[in-house]
């Protein structure tokens, strides 16, 4: 793991092999921070699995941070997944409006994974999206942090050799790290860190719970956190808190049945949509609850 | 009139509109399951008896068997939506039948803590289960029963709604696995091979153990069911959709398909909604019950039954009579599977209130708890022995590949799977090279063989090869779709298909079509294009226009460059550039054709392509040839038409000068001078101005081409005097139609001076001349911000109330709001206010008055009434309009409350399907209708008057929801006991009783002959032979019989004596019905009861009755007509279809509009 580059911290920047300039400051969640994710089916499975959310939380017992997250399986730079009944620029347009409502201070984006099938044809095309990505996110104030994708393993047959596709994806994971590079963003090097950990997918593609404890650990450790130290018990009632809250902001912001709640049939069953915001205090009842878990070392 | 519009005498308004929906609902049946039985009317030779009901179930969605018997059942207390605080806690349940008495005797809950799970499919050592975003592998592995391990195989599909989420789990017959997703779902799934999406509805095809994803199929609003026959044929139904029904071609779009250019349709149009789909067979059920397919008719209580047979590539689908019956208000029929022991199994949702987008989601009579499993057997026949699998030996399992029962051969594949390529190999080989060639059942054996291969995905080339020439078309066509699996691992793929695409069997050709589109490359574009040798019905040639588009990058390079291999024959070359919308090879078709390398017969074609899709130099061309005077007018005129179709969609002219085309306006040809006055105001030709305007002014020139003129003239800069246009606009002299046409077009030049001439003749106008008045307030809505000119007018005018309402009326049907309009009409018509609110007491007593009171035939009567126009935009059993859902099973669907609730306020409740969309055009054009789909190219939408309006992407500005295109508050003219009639009948509509539409086919759409000065004339200088062998001038319009199947002959427009066309007294009537005919064959139709006072003309030749029953037609539509003396005939006509003994004919009646 002695590659993996840091995340928020730029205390390891000496040990990092690519050069970060523009992180002068040590890079650091603080008190306070409203962390978004953003991506694909890697993000949208980690609110159920939480291992990283998990971790990233008991390495700061003192610091009230909380996580949303926003992954949509299959989602693009151009927020292909987001459109719904519209066009994807029409999604795209309101991610970067839910992203505003959240208020976040910290802004995550798990890309490039989708979008390396394209290529090197593709590539420019994604950079250039992804830079309009972060210009337009901005308005927020957050610090931005670019996950590189995890590389694929090559799955037991008849499965197919996902590993085929890993020249592409490092290809993108280098394009993300000269972004960050320009954007004074930092890098959660998921393609190193994640390299030599063995079956870490459960299908080539998709990490499976062993590789998103081991991503959450990488990152822990890359902030220059020690491990939380819980035991395992602590841990898993910490982790069915933090997913039981992803669960309900789950419903919260991408609720089934959008189509009568809120859009074209919404004169139908939109008197239904009052039930929406009222997941919100089962979110905060949950943060709460997470805060209290991740001080609990008896 | 254009849309449906009801009036009432009495005006009702609700005081608070969330208490609506299936209000009325009160009797809430007592949830005896012995009670609902004993409601089942049951197919004669069956009987039905319970197999499981809650509190061992509840809430089944979707059933399936595994190899032990046993039914797992997906089911669901969350849905339709989780609540606050609530944890979603839904189950798989297993269902075992131990001792084999036909009643469920042991439940297991195999999962829980699951979200509205809406399939199961038991495998691979456990189950896939549906859990709304995923579809998830459970297993169990220490033995308990219970479901200790869960893997999410794939996710990203959409929840937009918990009744569309992916269903309708199925293994096929080669060992894949399908699922569906429904109309309001996108779904975005991360694979191995990249991101897999699909918009809208369709069915996925999915090998687990690979994760190789694709799309099966595309389009219907929910298809909820999909079933396989024993050749690995598809069969799907759609929950929403009116088409019975479907057969699947692979890679298809249907009805609703997302960016579908071009769709297929369902075998059973006019169809109520369908949920679930089995195919049955084997010993327990009689001889013509094998094969057959069952589904549900869920609103109507109903369990259907259908036969489907070849019809040249596809298949002809006939329904029977219904297996079940019942007027069980909760009976909700939902899946359906054949079991273990050859008996139908059934699943009951059991719910008083379906779906959720018109009832409240918390709605308290919504049921959460109840449920049960119908077991359907026939009386004395004795039952399947349970075939016991999972012991068998490998030898033992595949012999069970040759049971005549579908679930034998079915569950042993399975099985065989799970116990591994490497034990089942060595066995399948050997089992395979000992199958009796001398078994009847011999080619069928060996298919089976086959799929076991392809289960395996263990290639088996000379078997491959041995299927592929089978005697049997079945299972060269089962070959030919297997092929491309395996194209990978045999030598030059394309070609094992060259023999494919000239087989003699039409579904064999289409096959190989089909297969060919997965072989990309040039090669397999030019076999493909083969088929064009042979004959071709619409599904092949779907199919072939499709594998065009697809493998499109694979041959147009070749055509462009002169390597392309149409084997001589240039009618190949010139399909393929039609489908593929070849606009690069355009050149090489102009230099064929300047070469003189374009026979005669082909010329046609060639430039009316060159004219769809070239570019301007070879657009003139096409201009050149269309005003040189040698060229025929029906050529001229199609060249004009399709350079006015170039302009339009692709914005593309002819190079060069045009004033040419002004020769053509004095054409003695209608038809001609019709396109020429068209194209003139499309490429607006200024020159033409003046004889343009002679024209509109010469009322000696035919009225559809003055009315085509004036439009064009509207296209031209108008000079700063008096105009044509204006003349005829505001001269009281003008006859309706052309003054109409004449505002209408004086709206798109200057809308005060049109606002002026429209008030000035509608306050003039007389309310029973519809057309014109409704054309002046459509040129108002269609044209962006004409509305404020038209409200400016109408300040100080006053109209008559009734041509006022007519503008109200017109303004529903934009499914736009126009407050402002509304509000300067109801003023000018003088039209009394608000109407009087209902309060609760009233509408209980309205409701009581409906149960106890309303008489569902005198509310037939109101229905049908011309003036209310309902059958104008709503069909029953497929004929009528399509604007609107069509009502066959509404009654049995929707509570009496929700029925009255539509008819007066129709925008709060709109039917999947029937969203209206407003559209503004950069002409400045406002379009509205029902969207109907929309292709990479264009939208399709129907309009009011059903007629479907292809609006080109790319002069879009503004597209946005609109509201119902029928009309609210229809408060007038009716009284309230008619009301109380009409709310009546459409509550019955779908019971059982006189208010169902039977499967008989029998002719629901007639035409009706019109008494105008034509055919008058004709009838009193000629004969009725002569009227009925000759169309032209004569107007007919549709008729719909009453929903019994009969055309009451009181109500036609008849030809009487009185106007002295006859010598004798004479009353008769002329109506026709049309047959389509897919297979060619003997057909005979039956007139029931008696021909009495009837003749007939089939294709316009006189027929005798008796030889109705029986007639060889070819291929086509088919007219009958008749004529109905109506003072020897008072009885209504009904003419059914007829089985002919042996007969290979395919044919239906047309229904629609």
């Amino acid at each position: 793991m002695s590659s993996v580059v840091p995340w928020f911290t730029a205390v390891m920047l000496c040990v990092s092999t690519l050069p970060l300039t523009g992180l002068a400051q040590p890079y650091e969640l603080r008190d306070g921070d409203r962390v978004l994710l953003l991506g694909g089916t890697f993000i949208e499975r980690e609110g159920q699995f939480g291992y990283i959310e998990t971790a990233v939380t008991a390495a700061y017992p003192d610091r009230k941070i909380i996580f949303r997250n926003l992954g949509w399986s299959g989602d693009t730079v151009w927020a292909e997944s987001r459109g719904i009944f519209d066009q994807p620029a029409a999604g795209y347009q309101r991610m970067i409006e839910m992203v505003k409502e959240q208020k976040p201070t910290v802004i995550v984006f798990a890309y490039g994974q989708n979008e390396s099938f394209a290529g090197e044809a593709g590539r420019a095309a994604f950079v250039q999206q992804f830079e309009r990505l972060c210009d337009d996110v901005q308005p927020t104030g957050a610090r931005l942090a670019f996950m590189t994708p995890h590389l694929f393993e090559k799955a037991t047959p008849p499965l197919p050799d996902a590993s085929r596709n890993n020249d592409n994806l490092r290809l993108y994971a280098d394009a993300i790290r000269k972004l960050a590079d320009r954007r004074d963003g930092a890098v959660i090097d998921l393609t190193k860190a994640l390299e030599n950990v063995g079956g870490r997918t459960e299908n080539g593609v998709h990490l499976s719970s062993l590789g998103y404890r081991a991503a959450g650990e990488a990152i822990v450790r890359d902030m220059g956190r020690s491990p939380a130290g819980l035991t395992s018990q602590q841990e898993a009632a910490l982790r069915a808190k933090i997913v039981s809250k992803n669960t309900w902001f789950f419903h919260r912001w991408r609720p089934q049945n959008v189509t009568y709640l809120f859009l074209f049939r919404k004169h139908e069953q939109g008197n239904n949509a009052v039930e929406i915001p009222q997941f919100d205090p089962l979110i905060e009842a949950d943060e709460k609850e997470i805060q209290r878990l991740k001080q609990d070392r008896r | 009139m254009r849309h449906c519009f009801f009036v009432f005498g009495v005006a009702f308004f609700f005081t608070n509109a969330s208490v609506f929906a299936q209000r009325e609902l009160k009797d809430i049946p007592v949830p005896d399951a012995e009670e609902e039985r004993q409601t089942f009317v049951v197919a004669d030779g069956f009987q039905v008896n319970l197999f499981a009901a809650d509190p061992l179930i509840h809430k089944p969605i979707q059933m399936n068997f595994d190899p032990q018997g046993r039914l797992w059942v997906a089911a669901s207390e969350v849905y339709p939506q989780i609540a606050p605080g609530q944890t979603a806690n839904d189950k798989i349940l297993i269902l075992e039948d131990a001792d084999g008495d036909g009643t469920a005797d042991k439940t297991t809950v195999f999962a829980d803590g699951l979200l509205i799970p809406t399939g199961v499919e038991p495998g691979d050592g456990g189950a896939y289960v549906a859990n709304s975003t995923e579809l998830l592998h459970m297993r169990d592995t220490n033995g308990d029963g219970k479901a200790d391990q869960s893997r999410i195989v794939l996710s990203g599909f959409g929840t937009e709604d918990t009744h569309h989420i992916i269903h309708t789990f199925r293994w096929g017959p080669e060992g894949l696995f399908y699922f569906n997703q429904s109309i309001y779902i996108h779904s975005h799934v991360e694979t191995p091979y990249g991101v897999r999406r699909l918009n809208a509805g369709g069915i996925w095809q999915f090998r687990p153990e690979t994760m190789r994803l694709e799309v099966f199929a595309r389009g219907w609003v929910n298809t909820w069911g999909h079933a396989f026959d024993r050749w690995g044929q598809s069969f799907a139904t759609d929950g929403a959709g009116g088409e019975g029904i479907n057969y699947v071609v692979p890679g298809a779009a249907y009805p609703t398909a997302y960016g579908a250019a071009r769709i297929l349709h369902g075998l059973n149009p006019g169809s109520p909604k369908y949920c679930g789909l089995e195919m049955v067979d084997g010993r327990h059920l009689p001889d013509d019950w094998q094969g057959n397919l069952i589904t549900h008719d869920f609103r109507g209580h109903r369990v259907c039954r259908f036969v489907v047979t070849d019809d040249g590539s596809g298949f002809a689908s006939k329904q029977q009579p219904d297996l079940i019956s019942s007027k069980h208000v909760a009976f909700r029929p939902i899946d359906v599977k054949q079991g273990p022991d050859g008996a139908i199994y059934i699943a009951d949702w059991y719910n008083p209130i379906i779906q959720h987008g018109e009832v409240d989601f918390r709605d308290p009579r919504r049921d959460h708890t109840h449920g049960r499993i119908w077991r359907v057997t026939a009386k004395n026949r004795p039952l399947v022995k349970r075939p016991q699998l999972i012991s068998a030996s490998i030898p033992d399992l595949l012999e069970q590949l040759k049971s005549p029962e579908s679930y034998a051969r079915h569950h042993a594949k399975r099985v065989l799977k799970e116990r591994g390529v490497d034990a089942v190999k060595p066995e399948l080989d050997k089992w395979t090279a000992a199958l009796d060639k001398t078994d009847p059942q011999f080619e069928h054996h060996r298919l089976e063989a086959l799929w076991m291969y392809q289960a395996f995905d263990v290639v088996n080339a000379p078997l491959l090869k041995a299927v592929l020439a089978s005697p049997v078309l079945q299972a060269r066509a089962a070959a030919v779709r297997l092929l491309p699996h395996w194209s990978d691992r045999i030598e030059n793929p394309v070609e094992w298909l060259s023999a494919a695409v000239k087989d003699e069997s039409p579904r064999v050709r289409l096959e190989a079509v089909r297969s060919l589109a997965a072989l990309p490359s040039q090669r397999a574009a030019e076999l493909a294009l083969m088929v064009l040798h042979q004959s071709i019905d619409e599904f092949l040639d779907y199919a072939l226009w499709q594998t065009m588009r697809e493998l499109r990058h694979h041959w147009m390079p070749a055509v462009v460059a002169s390597r392309f291999d149409d084997g001589g024959s240039l009618g190949r070359l010139l399909y393929a550039i039609r489908a593929g919308d070849g606009v690069e090879a355009i050149p090489v078709l102009v230099t064929r054709l300047q070469s003189g390398q374009i026979p005669a017969n082909e010329q046609r074609t060639a430039l009316d392509l060159i004219a769809t899709l070239g570019g301007t130099d070879h657009l003139r061309l096409a201009f050149d040839l269309a005003v040189n005077e040698k060229t025929s007018p029906m050529q001229a005129t199609e060249l004009l038409q399709a350079l006015a179709k170039a302009q339009s969609q692709r914005k593309v002219r002819p190079a060069g000068d045009l004033n040419g085309i002004g020769r053509l306006l004095t054409a003695k040809d209608v038809n001609l001078a019709t396109a020429a006055a068209e194209i003139a105001g499309i490429w607006q030709q200024q020159e033409l101005y003046e004889p343009l305007g002679k024209l509109i002014l010469d009322e000696d020139r035919p009225d559809a081409l003055r009315l085509v003129a004036i439009r064009s003239l509207a296209q031209l800069k108008q000079p700063d005097r008096l105009t044509p246009l204006e003349v005829l606009a505001i001269s009281d002299f003008t006859r309706d139609a052309t003054r109409a046409a004449a505002i209408a077009a004086l709206v798109t030049v200057d809308t005060k001076k049109a606002a002026e001439s429209a008030v000035k003749f509608l306050s003039r106008a007389k309310p029973r001349e519809l057309a014109a008045q409704e054309q002046v307030y459509q040129a108002f809505l269609q044209q962006k911000g004409a509305t404020e000119a038209l409200v400016l007018a109408l300040a100080s005018a006053k109209l008559p109330e009734d041509v006022a309402k007519i503008g109200l009326r017109t303004i529903t049907g934009s499914g736009r709001q126009e407050p402002k309009l509304t509000e300067a009409l109801t003023k000018a018509g003088n039209i009394s206010a608000a109407p009087k609110m209902l309060t609760e007491a009233e509408f209980a007593a309205l409701m009581k008055d409906i149960k106890e009171h309303g008489d569902a035939v005198r509310g037939e009567a109101i229905f049908r009434r011309t003036e209310l126009n309902c059958q104008k935009c709503h069909a029953i059993g497929g004929a009528g309009g399509r604007v609107g859902p069509d009502l066959l099973s509404l009654g049995a669907s929707a509570q009496v409350d929700y029925l009255v609730d539509s008819l007066l306020l129709p925008s709060k409740n709109m039917k999947e399907g029937f969203q209206t969309v407003v559209v503004q055009t950069d002409s400045g054009k406002v379009l509205s209708g029902i969207k109907l789909r929309q292709s990479d190219k264009a939208l399709i939408i129907r309009d009011a008057d059903d007629k479907e309006v292809e609006i080109p992407l790319n002069t879009i500005e503004e597209q946005s929801n609109g509201s119902s295109l029928m009309p609210a508050g229809l408060t007038e003219k009716l009284t309230r006991p008619e009301l109380v009639d009409l709310v009546r009948f459409l509550s019955e509509l779908g019971k059982p009783g006189p208010f169902a539409v039977s499967p008989t086919p029998v002719a629901r759409r007639w035409e009706v002959l019109q008494p105008t000065k034509e055919s008058y004339t004709r009838l009193s200088r000629t004969s009725d032979a002569q009227l009925m062998a000759d169309d032209t001038d004569l107007q007919w319009v549709p008729a719909y019989t009453t929903v019994s199947g009969h055309l009451p002959v009181g109500e036609l427009p008849s030809f009487q004596k009185d106007v002295a066309i006859v010598e004798s007294f004479r009353k008769v009537a002329f109506v026709r019905a049309t047959l389509n005919v897919t297979s060619a064959g003997a057909i005979g139709l039956k007139v029931v009861d008696t021909a009495d006072g009837l003749e007939f003309w089939l294709d316009g030749k006189s027929i005798e009755p008796a030889a109705l029953a029986t007639m060889t037609l070819p291929v086509g539509e088919h007219k009958l007509s008749v004529s109905v003396d109506l003072k020897k005939r008072s009885q209504p006509l009904r003419l059914e279809l007829a089985a002919v003994a042996a007969s290979s004919a395919q044919v239906q009646f047309v229904t629609g509009k």
